[in-house]
């Protein structure tokens, strides 16, 4: 009897474990500047993509950081949308768990 | 010529607003055998669905959505106008000009009617004005003084309100965007020791809060800040690769 509750809680174990695994996932932030003067990029989209699917743009803030949450570990291609411009700016990037610290860059 | 080709063509025996008198109405002692099997003519069902929408319209829309008052004005405008037009058989002898352009009858007076209204809602809407001040800080020396902090300029009443547990009110405005049209702000939750959150409330945006438009209010499920699990340290490369049109130069 004994036995199987062990079992039971074993697989209850594993599940849980699957399932939290399944949602794992990386917060990426960093800092955006102006290049002329190093002043915060503010209100700039900062968006990650990979195999053509892109996030929901984050914002630069006042302080010039930008936070993009739930991001799945992996290989991902880092834009920064420049007002006034067509392409965004591109940084290849590895996303690791839990934070994924992006050195400052500098934007037109 | 039977009674839908009828239909189709309109009545045959009057013409709204031609002779300018009123119109005989359901019911008239002249004739009430005719008014037994008096059907809707088309004029009749476009008159008066302009006059049920327009009046309906100017009511209720300002009631569920911020329509600017020029809307609200055009749509009374148009239910009294097709009253007029219906009861009265138009307007005649009346004339507007708008610059070059001289309109007559009903839509002279859908149109007067409406500036009319307009000018008096606008000034009854002032209060949701917004305007931007720009201006200088400079001490006795007459240099600017630098940097300000956010605390040196106060607004009353207070655009940011503190409430007990937690709660908070701000009034924000809409700012012009990247393709000219109009933006809603980012808001930037944060306190010392936790990591920032931010909120976009532009009505696309996917936020990990609620948002919650009702006109003018906008709420916000509680914002969650969490004790960062370590600050801010670069801990990964970003090799810069050569721009390429992507989005089809949309941005997202």
């Amino acid at each position: 009897m004994n036995r199987l509750r062990w079992k039971r809680m074993a697989a209850w174990a594993v599940l849980l474990a699957i399932a939290t695994a399944a949602h794992a996932a990386a917060t990426v932030r960093g800092k955006v500047v102006r290049d002329k003067d190093k002043s915060p990029a503010a209100g700039y989209r900062v968006t990650v993509m990979k195999d053509n699917v892109r996030t929901t743009p984050a914002r630069v803030g006042q302080d010039g950081m930008y936070y993009i949450y739930n991001v799945s570990p992996g290989p991902y291609q880092l834009e920064i949308w420049v007002p006034n411009t067509a392409a965004p700016v591109i940084y290849n990037i590895q996303v690791v768990e839990p934070y994924t610290d992006v050195p400052q860059i500098a934007v037109p | 010529m039977g009674d839908s080709q009828q239909l189709m063509e309109g009545r045959p025996d009057r013409a709204p607003g031609a002779n300018g008198s009123p119109s005989p109405g359901k019911g008239s002692p002249a004739d009430p055998d005719a008014d037994q099997s008096r059907h809707w003519y088309v004029d009749e069902v476009i008159v008066a669905a302009f006059a049920f929408l327009g009046l309906a319209g100017g009511v209720f829309l300002p009631l569920r959505y911020p329509v600017p008052p020029i809307t609200t004005s055009f749509l009374l405008a148009t239910g009294l106008a097709a009253l007029a037009y219906r009861y009265l058989g138009g307007i005649q002898g009346a004339t507007f000009s708008v610059g070059a352009l001289k309109l007559g009858g009903a839509l002279a007076a859908l149109v007067g009617i409406a500036l009319l209204i307009n000018q008096t809602l606008a000034k009854q809407s002032r209060g949701l004005e917004v305007f931007e001040v720009s201006g200088q800080i400079v001490g006795d020396g007459g240099h600017g003084i630098q940097p300000l902090d956010s605390k040196d300029i106060a607004v009353n009443p207070p655009l940011y309100q503190e409430l007990p547990d937690g709660r908070f009110k701000l009034d924000i405005h809409t700012t012009n965007g990247v393709d000219g049209k109009p933006e809603m702000p980012l808001l930037s939750f944060s306190h010392d020791g936790y990591d920032p959150h931010y909120v976009d409330l532009n009505p696309k945006a996917t936020n990990d809060v609620t948002v919650t438009r009702n006109g003018q209010r906008i709420d916000l499920t509680p914002v969650v800040l969490h004790h960062p699990a370590q600050p801010y340290q670069p801990n990964v490369t970003a090799q810069p690769i050569a721009p390429v049109a992507q989005n089809g130069g949309q941005h997202p």
